[in-house]
C-alpha cells in the first residue's frame, strides 16, 4: 500500500541536510550525490545543448516579463552562452528535465520546512523557476554577490543546482565559487568534488559566484540546472485581458450564472 | 542572559531538525520580551501561577521561569521539536527552575493539577480551528482562578484556511471577522472579553477574563 505519508521525505533524512547547511559548524552546502542518473543526465544535457530555441522559448526580455502566463524565454551570446527560463505552468519543452526540476522544488521546500507545493505556482507573487545554463566562455559570468539579504532578508532560503558536466572535462576554470559557513571561499569541481547528476543545495545568503569559465569545441561547457524563486509581475493592461478576466469572474458568480447566462442565451440564441 | 545568540539559537535548533526563520530566531527577543512584558502589566508577580499555551521552545520561558516561583510556570504545545528545542534552550542558559511542560493539542490543562493566575497565548489562535479556540476557552475555564487573566493575540481575516505548518503538521487559522467573534465565543463560555490596549508588533491583542 502507498500512503501520503510513505510519499513525503521523513523529517529524519532532513536533520543531516539541515544540519550541513544551517549549523555554523556546517559548510553551508549539501551534495546529494548521483541524484541524477547517467541516463537522464545525458538526455537533458543532449537534449539542451542541441535545442533550436525559437520553437519553444521567446527571447528573454528582463525579469519584468515574468508574468502568471508568460512563456519560457531563452538568451544567448556570441561566446556561446545560453539560458533557458523555464517556468511550470507552461507546456515543458523536455518533460524528463520537467520532472526532475518538479521534484529538486519539492526537495528544496521540504529542506526549508515549507509546504511541498510552495512557489511551484506564483500563489503569493513569486514563483520557482528551473533555467537550465550553460556557460561556454566568460569571465564574470555571475559576479560574487549574496542573496535574501537586506530588507528580503530571509535566513532559510536555498539555492538548488543540478550539475550536469564536468569541470576538467567540459570546461575548465573556476566556475561556481561558494563561501562556506566559515567563511571559506571553496570551487565546486575542484576543493568540491562535484560529478554530473549531483545536486547541491546551498545557502543563498553565502556569497557564490560563477567565473572565469572556458571551453572549447567539443566541450559542451559548464551546464547546469538552477531554481531561483522570481517575483512574478502583474499583466500589462489590455483590453482583451480585461474583458477575459471579467468573464471568469462572472463564470464564478452563482447569481450571474442563474440570472445573466440565459439572458446572454437568448439575446446570442445559443447554448 | 536574556537572550541567546542568535547563531546558538539557530544551532540548537538546527539539532532538533528546526531551520532558521527570520521572525522566530530572528526576532526572539522581541516577542520574549513582549510577553513577559505585557503579563507584568496585566500584574503578573512572582507568586502567581503561569500557564503558557502553545509555549513552543521556551521563548517566553527563557524570562518568565526565572522570574517565578519554583513549579508556577507550566506550558503546553503540541509541536513536539519545540518541546526538544525547549529544553536545550532552558539548558544553554543555565535555567533550572522547575517547571511543567506537556506535550498536547487536546488543551487538556487539568493535568498540571494546578489553578492558574494567568494565562497567554500568543500567536496560538492564529493557529487554531473554530472549535479549537472554542475547547480551548472552555479547558481554561476549567483551570482558571476567579478574576484570573487569559492574554491571547489574533488576526482580522476572513478567511478560514488550512495551511502545513513548517511543511508537515496539518493546521488552520480561523475566520475572525471582528473581535465580535470571540465577544460571543466568551458568552457562550460564561467568561469576560475585552481588546487590550496593549499593542503588539503584527497582531491583535484580547484578554478573557474569568
Amino acid at each position: 500500500m502507498i500512503t501520503y505519508q510513505e510519499m513525503v521525505i521523513d523529517e529524519s533524512r532532513l536533520q543531516p541536510v539541515r544540519e550541513a547547511l544551517y549549523h555554523s559548524n556546517g559548510p553551508g552546502y549539501y551534495i546529494f550525490r548521483r541524484f541524477l542518473s547517467p541516463e537522464f543526465t545525458r538526455h537533458i544535457v543532449a537534449f539542451w545543448s542541441t535545442l533550436a530555441p525559437h520553437h519553444t522559448h521567446k527571447p528573454f526580455r528582463g525579469k519584468k516579463g515574468f508574468t502568471r502566463t508568460c512563456p519560457n524565454f531563452f538568451s544567448s551570446d556570441q561566446n556561446g552562452n545560453a539560458t533557458f527560463y523555464n517556468f511550470f505552468w507552461n507546456e515543458p519543452a523536455d518533460e524528463a528535465t520537467y520532472a526532475v526540476a518538479h521534484q529538486i522544488q519539492i526537495l528544496r521546500n521540504r529542506v526549508e520546512a515549507r509546504a511541498p507545493f510552495h512557489e511551484i505556482l506564483p500563489f503569493n507573487g513569486r514563483c520557482a523557476s528551473f533555467w537550465v545554463t550553460i556557460s561556454k566562455n566568460g569571465d564574470k559570468i555571475v559576479p560574487p554577490h549574496r542573496d535574501w539579504v537586506d530588507e528580503n532578508f530571509d535566513p532559510r532560503r536555498l539555492q538548488a543546482t543540478l550539475f550536469l558536466s564536468k569541470k576538467g572535462v567540459d570546461y575548465t576554470g573556476r566556475g561556481f565559487v561558494f563561501q562556506t559557513n566559515q567563511g571559506k571561499q571553496v570551487m565546486f569541481g575542484d576543493d568540491v568534488m562535484v560529478e554530473p547528476g549531483d545536486l547541491a543545495l546551498w545557502r543563498y545568503n553565502n556569497e557564490h559566484s560563477v567565473m572565469e569559465v572556458s571551453s572549447g569545441p567539443g566541450q559542451c561547457g559548464f551546464i547546469r540546472i538552477l531554481f531561483p524563486p522570481e517575483p512574478i509581475y502583474p499583466e500589462a493592461f489590455s483590453i482583451p485581458r480585461v474583458f477575459d478576466q471579467c468573464r471568469y469572474r462572472l463564470r464564478q458568480n452563482r447569481l450571474a450564472m442563474k440570472y445573466l447566462l440565459p439572458l446572454y442565451v437568448n439575446i446570442r440564441g445559443r447554448s | 542572559m536574556t537572550a541567546l545568540p542568535v547563531q546558538q539559537l539557530i544551532d540548537l535548533s538546527v539539532k532538533e531538525n528546526i531551520v532558521p526563520d527570520r521572525y522566530f530566531h530572528y526576532d526572539w527577543a522581541v516577542y520574549a520580551q513582549w510577553q513577559f512584558d505585557s503579563l507584568r502589566q496585566l500584574g503578573l508577580q512572582a507568586q502567581h501561577r503561569l500557564l503558557d499555551i502553545g509555549c513552543g521552545p521556551m521563548r517566553l520561558g527563557s524570562l518568565v521561569i526565572p522570574y517565578l516561583d519554583d513549579g508556577h510556570y507550566c506550558g503546553v504545545d503540541a509541536f513536539g521539536p519545540y518541546l526538544a528545542l525547549g529544553k536545550d534552550v532552558l539548558s544553554a542558559m543555565g535555567i533550572r527552575k522547575t517547571h511543567s511542560v506537556h506535550h498536547s493539542s487536546a488543551f487538556d490543562f487539568e493535568v498540571f493539577g494546578m489553578k492558574f493566575d494567568y494565562a497567554i497565548a500568543q500567536s496560538v489562535f492564529t493557529h487554531l480551528s473554530q472549535g479549537q479556540m472554542e475547547a480551548c476557552v472552555s479547558q481554561l475555564k476549567k483551570v482558571m482562578r476567579p478574576g484570573g487573566k487569559a492574554l491571547f493575540t489574533y488576526l482580522v481575516d476572513w478567511r478560514q484556511r488550512g495551511f502545513l505548518y513548517c511543511g508537515i503538521q496539518p493546521m488552520q487559522s480561523p475566520r475572525i471577522p471582528s473581535h465580535e467573534a470571540f465577544q460571543r465565543m466568551a458568552s457562550r463560555h460564561g467568561v469576560n472579553f475585552c481588546m487590550s490596549q496593549i499593542q503588539h508588533p503584527t497582531q491583535r491583542v484580547g484578554l478573557f477574563q474569568f
